[in-house]
């Protein structure tokens, strides 16, 4: 469309029409560019050696030097490790467990038990994970409700917080305790969609409880699955920065530090600006790339189209 | 659902929404800002010549005295003269940042900008003081700093600013060079004091032969820890007072087998920081060694040749590691102790599950003397192998720092106002224990500390955070006196905080174990020798090697990883950066000798 | 549901029953755990004796709470910031998505303007520009750097979708009648959206909540933290390298009971809604993602 097109009576008359819908429109546009857009020219930190004091224009410039000192250091490829080891348990773990409970809740008889449970089950997402941390730092802690179960039962308790061997399980099974009800809400959605009748016709077969849910819910849910799989494939290198972020301390450093615990101690805590700044380049440049893949993947494999 | 409906339904809904989102914006309650107290404009508008009476100028502001010298028991407080061209007849404001706590308690209506100390220092000086930056907890404090750096907007005072960040203000010329301006206007007193530790004192305030920051003293002998054990339980199993390593050793593993206890009783306080921490440190172990600690490292300390090597590379180290690993098979320690942080050692020893303990005076649990009947004494740190008693300490002058922003007008009151403060409150017998009320209260003869938690706390460099103070051994003398010249006193005779001085055998023990450390100080301290700025290879792989070391060390010490773990990680430590940093320390101290 | 009865599949569903129960329980057990510790007097609490009823009863915990003034402060600094954040973002993303949710030809530029929306959610400027555009506004230590950020991309995403499942006749037939879009919103669109715009409030509502990152980068004074902000700094253990403690700091630091009242305190709003609401979002979650 040409500048000289505005001026056509055609397009006057859409103007007419829709002005109000460019008018809606606006306050988002202007927020994002605030907050969202303008904020951006400061991934110039990453080839800085940046001196807030000095600013953008009279730090340094070192190139590629700082994304050099992550990748030659031995810390950044171990925090994307963990980054990505982490995150993936969480999901994988996360996502079976999910459907797994979904299949249980939908066998349940009573109705009134079912939600029953349903409402406690998703009530730990609702929680914050500051508050999660200091339920668990206590609940953890050798003496506390775990420790002492494991000392009742006459074992040594295992410091989870602090050793390398259980800080991983210990996120992933947390993470779980608090997403796992809420997770199968979707799944549920969707095996209540499907029609009766399969089960029916299926039992006048032979089929027996087993055999209906492998072979009938769970090909139902499938698009589902495969379509949450995706999307949480999008966020994998979050890692869930507000978890770990509360629960680690220095001795579980090796496995626990993900990249944005990492960018934040680097940035915030250290003042070394432009390698924090470099670190999250990195991941946000990736992170982006993934979402990508994994929109294209919901689209061809779940036939769902983010818009 | 007819149109009509819908409209003027939808239209209240929304007018409510936004009606109660503007009523709640305006009338919800007044986050604070860093406003001007109104105290700015009720100053007094005289400058006189001569200097003036604190009393009176406290009393005009309709500011209480500190002390109680109307109560039978109580005391009068001395207050030195405020010196002339004070009150200012332009009252100023200075900003400040420091460290508060969540659990400050303020008498209704005051808040940390705005209390008795604020309106007395507005009363006699004509400065206000407003807090800009506040943080609570370690790691914060460097976040703010920095992103404080980031906007441009920094406090007048700033304390504790963390040495990476401090060299980039400087490198980007935002700070005030307070070295001249301290100069001229310090009190001879003052300078005194400073000049008595030496050079040291300025170490981490110059940067490019110039001085940036005034160096803050901690309390001597502060942080210096002492040997605590429960006498009841030696008495119980008839043992005699541990006096070196291996009877450190022998004793906790009798703690432990005879569960004195409860089940989960062990022998010697430890936590996940092997070096020097402020609670449950192990310092003294290494120190005896000749290893010097620092908090989650290792210190610098002298070669036989006069140059600094790092303590973690000793070969001294791997015996001390040795003898740890054994000490945790044997049962010495918790057995989750790597894992545990300082604060979260607290409990044991409030609930009685450990009877050996280096710390300073809180080692004196007084839960524990509650709960458990625990007896706790103090003794001399065990010996190492050479006969060495020594524990980590910090030199009394230049640790923290104090710095100012270059457009600072006020440096000049500030200081000042410090003489003063340090003629008032560092002066034995002027009896300033705070405000009746606030601080403390006298009921029926009785005194009470009432443990606001913010105490009379200023902003540097007296007293920012509890025991910062200007001469290091001020406290010191003060608890001496205290000690000897009260106790010469008839038991009636006392008022109310001279008896409580004697009331508490707790706070009587936590004294005497103050004094004994203090005099242990000058024999015994064991200094992280290396106080500058970090050099360039440490701050690209310091905290690295530093992680490789806590791991390597703690696994060695829980028993997963061989004694033969140590030397594989002295190679990759040096290799890994370590030798490159040992040249550039050794640079830096050759440059100041 | 087909009925049998023979035993295995009782048996199926009594373990079955037993299995969600159970589930039910641990979901249950940190907090009656946390609860009874608020409870328990802190020596009880400090020996490690309480499980799952208080010991040594006492409300000493919660009297002291509602005295201190942080805590109520803090209160009231998450209320505020997450009821004018919900009303802001909620009007944000209703009034954005309308008009997303036409088609191209409809509202032409849709498709850029929808690229430019989603792609701030897959990159973003880092911590230290963002803060420095909030302070170049004024906006450190003001409630506003916790709400005006509050553009969700999602919600704006998810009601966007919603919307076109509105049917078509109602808008044309609206249109026909002389009606501005605006009108259409606001009679026609925003009427059925309901549960998904009860969902999305809801979700947003929480966030705000459970927010606690940007209070503690973008308030200077501590008296300004929100809820969760203030939580942490009570929660999180004393960085070991903080100079300068004494004794009486000591002393006071075993207080398990008062932190365990603390956190159970900020958790009371979430759990006191939470029953009421629950019937929307799960109907909200079912609409927004599951097509067909």
């Amino acid at each position: 469309m040409s500048v000289s097109a505005l001026f056509t009576p055609k397009f006057k008359a859409y103007f007419q029409r829709t002005w109000i819908l460019y008018m809606m429109i606006i306050p988002t546009l202007v927020l994002l560019a605030i907050f969202a857009y303008y904020p951006m020219y400061g991934t110039v930190i990453a080839f800085q050696k940046f001196n807030p004091g000095l600013g953008f224009f009279r730090s340094p410039w070192v190139g590629l030097a700082n994304f050099e000192r992550i990748f030659n250091s031995p810390t950044f490829p171990r925090v994307i490790g963990n980054t990505l080891i982490i995150a993936i348990s969480q999901m994988v773990v996360g996502q079976v467990s999910a459907v797994l409970l979904a299949l249980s809740l939908n066998e349940i008889r009573f109705i009134w038990f079912k939600r029953f449970m349903q409402n406690l089950l998703y009530m730990p997402h609702f929680l914050s994970w500051v508050v999660l941390g200091g339920i668990l730092m206590e609940i953890l802690s050798p003496f506390g409700l775990v420790g002492k179960a494991q000392t009742a039962m006459g074992l040594d308790p295992i410091i989870f917080l602090g050793s390398n061997d259980w800080f991983r399980p210990t996120l992933v099974l947390t993470n779980l305790w608090k997403e796992v009800g809420w997770g199968t809400i979707i799944y549920l959605a969707a095996l209540t969609g499907i029609d009766p009748e399969l089960y029916e016709a299926a039992a006048i077969d032979g089929a027996n409880r087993f055999q209906r849910m492998w072979h009938i819910s769970i090909p139902s849910i499938l698009t589902t699955i495969i379509l949450i799989a995706s999307l949480n494939l999008g966020n994998v290198l979050q890692a869930n920065f507000e978890q770990v972020f509360m629960l680690y301390n220095p001795t579980v450093y090796q496995t626990g530090d993900i990249i944005d615990t990492y960018v934040y101690r680097m940035g915030l805590i250290q003042a070394e600006f432009g390698i924090s700044a470099a670190a999250g380049l990195f991941k946000s440049i990736i992170g982006f790339l993934l979402i990508i893949v994994s929109y294209k993947l919901a689209d061809k494999y779940a036939g769902y189209k983010i818009f | 659902m007819s149109t009509r409906k819908m409209s003027r339904r939808d239209f209240l809904r929304l007018a409510g929404l936004v009606g109660g989102g503007a009523a709640l914006a305006a009338c919800a309650p007044k986050l604070t800002e860093t406003a001007v107290p109104a105290t700015e404009a009720a100053a007094t508008t005289e400058a006189p010549a001569l200097p003036k009476k604190a009393a009176d100028l406290l009393k005009a502001a309709g500011v209480p005295l500190p002390g109680s010298p109307d109560n039978p028991k109580g005391w009068k407080t001395d207050m030195p003269d405020v010196p002339a061209g004070y009150p200012l007849a332009q009252p100023i404001t200075i900003t400040t940042a420091r460290p508060t706590d969540s659990e400050v308690i303020f008498p209704e209506g005051d808040d940390l900008d705005n209390n008795v100390w604020t309106r007395s220092m507005a009363a006699l000086f004509g400065i206000n003081f407003v807090n800009k930056l506040t943080w609570v907890e370690g790691d914060e404090q460097m976040q703010k700093y920095n992103l404080a750096m980031v906007s441009n907007d920094l406090p007048d005072i700033m304390q504790g600013v963390p040495p990476e960040t401090f060299l980039q203000m400087v490198e980007a010329d935002m700070l005030l060079e307070l070295g001249p301006i301290w100069e001229q206007y310090a009190s001879p007193k003052w300078k005194a004091i400073v000049a008595e530790a030496g050079d040291n004192a300025w170490r981490q305030s110059i940067v490019n032969g110039k001085r940036y920051a005034i160096p803050a003293a901690i309390s001597a002998a502060h942080d210096n820890v002492v040997l605590w054990v429960r006498k009841d339980w030696l008495d119980k199993l008839g043992l005699k007072a541990p006096e070196t390593m291996q009877d450190i050793h022998d004793v906790a593993v009798a703690f432990a087998e005879a569960k004195l206890g409860g089940p989960d009783t062990y022998g010697l306080l430890a936590n996940n920081d092997i070096h020097y921490s402020w609670y449950g440190s192990i310092d003294p172990i290494w120190g005896g060694y000749g290893i010097a600690t620092n908090y989650g490292q290792f210190g610098w300390s002298k070669a036989a040749d006069g140059s600094l090597e790092y303590g973690g590379v000793k070969p001294e180290a791997k015996e001390v590691l040795t003898m740890l690993s054994q000490w945790y098979k044997d049962g010495v320690f918790r057995k989750d102790f790597y894992a545990i942080s300082a604060d979260e050692l607290v409990p044991d020893l409030a609930s009685g599950r450990c009877g050996l303990q280096f710390n300073p005076t809180w080692g004196a649990n007084r839960d524990s003397v509650a709960n458990t009947g625990a007896d706790w004494i103090f003794l001399n740190i065990p010996a190492g192998p050479q006969g060495r008693h020594q524990f980590s300490s910090d030199p009394w002058l230049g640790g923290a720092i104090f710095c100012c922003p270059k457009n600072f007008q006020h440096a000049k009151e500030w200081i000042e106002m410090t003489n003063w403060r340090i003629e008032f409150e560092e002066t034995v017998g002027n009896r300033m224990h705070g405000w009746d009320g606030i601080d403390y209260a006298i009921t029926d003869g009785v005194y009470e500390d009432l443990d606001p938690r913010w105490d009379f706390w200023t902003v540097g460099p007296r007293g920012t955070r509890w025991d910062l103070v200007i001469d290091p051994l001020y406290n010191d003398k003060q608890n001496n006196f205290y000690l000897t010249e009260w106790e010469k006193v008839p038991e009636d005779q006392r008022d109310a905080f001279q008896a409580a001085q004697f009331a508490d055998p707790v706070t009587v023990l936590r004294v005497k174990s103050k004094i004994f450390a203090g005099q242990n100080h000058a024999a015994q301290a064991l200094f992280d020798l290396f106080s500058g700025t970090p050099t360039p290879t440490m701050e690209e792989v310091w905290s690295d090697l530093v992680d490789m070391e806590n791991e390597t060390f703690l696994s060695i010490i829980i028993g997963e990883k061989p004694i033969e773990a140590y030397d594989e990680f002295v190679a990759n430590w040096k290799s890994g950066g370590g030798d490159q940093v040992t040249v550039e320390v050794n640079e830096w101290w050759k440059s100041i000798q | 549901m087909i009925r049998e009865k023979d035993w295995r599949n009782v048996a199926f569903d009594i373990f079955n029953h037993l299995f969600v129960f159970v589930l039910g329980l641990l979901a249950l057990a940190p907090l009656v755990n946390l609860l009874a510790i608020s409870l328990s007097s802190s020596a009880a609490s400090m020996g490690g004796y309480v499980t799952f009823l208080p010991v040594d009863f006492t409300l000493e915990n919660y009297t002291a709470i509602i005295k201190s003034d942080s805590v109520y402060r803090a209160f009231m600094v998450s209320v505020q910031r997450t009821v004018l954040g919900t009303i802001l973002s909620m009007f944000i993303t209703v009034i954005t998505a309308y008009p997303l949710s036409k088609t191209a030809r409809e509202f032409k530029g849709r498709n850029v303007f929808i690229w430019i929306i989603v792609f701030t959610m897959l990159f973003e400027g880092g911590l230290i520009p963002y803060f420095m555009v909030i302070r170049s506004l004024g906006l450190l230590n003001s409630i506003w750097a916790l709400i005006l950020p509050g553009v969700s991309t999602w919600s704006i995403i998810l009601l966007m979708n919603f919307f076109k499942e509105v049917p078509r006749e109602l808008e044309e037939a609206a249109l026909l009648d002389g009606a501005s879009h605006w009108q259409i919103l606001w009679k026609i669109f925003i009427p059925l959206s309901t549960p998904a715009l009860a969902t999305l409030a809801l979700f947003i509502a929480v966030f705000h909540w459970n927010s606690w990152f940007d209070g503690m980068i973008f308030m200077t004074d501590h008296a300004n933290y929100p809820l969760q902000t203030y939580l942490r700094t009570v929660v999180i253990d004393m960085n070991s390298s903080t100079l300068q403690m004494d004794a009486t700091t000591v002393d006071s630091l075993s207080q398990r009971s008062l932190r365990a009242a603390m956190i159970f305190i900020s958790t009371v709003p979430i759990m006191v809604i939470y029953p009421f609401l629950q019937r929307y979002f799960v109907t909200g979650i079912k609409l927004g993602s599951v097509k067909g």
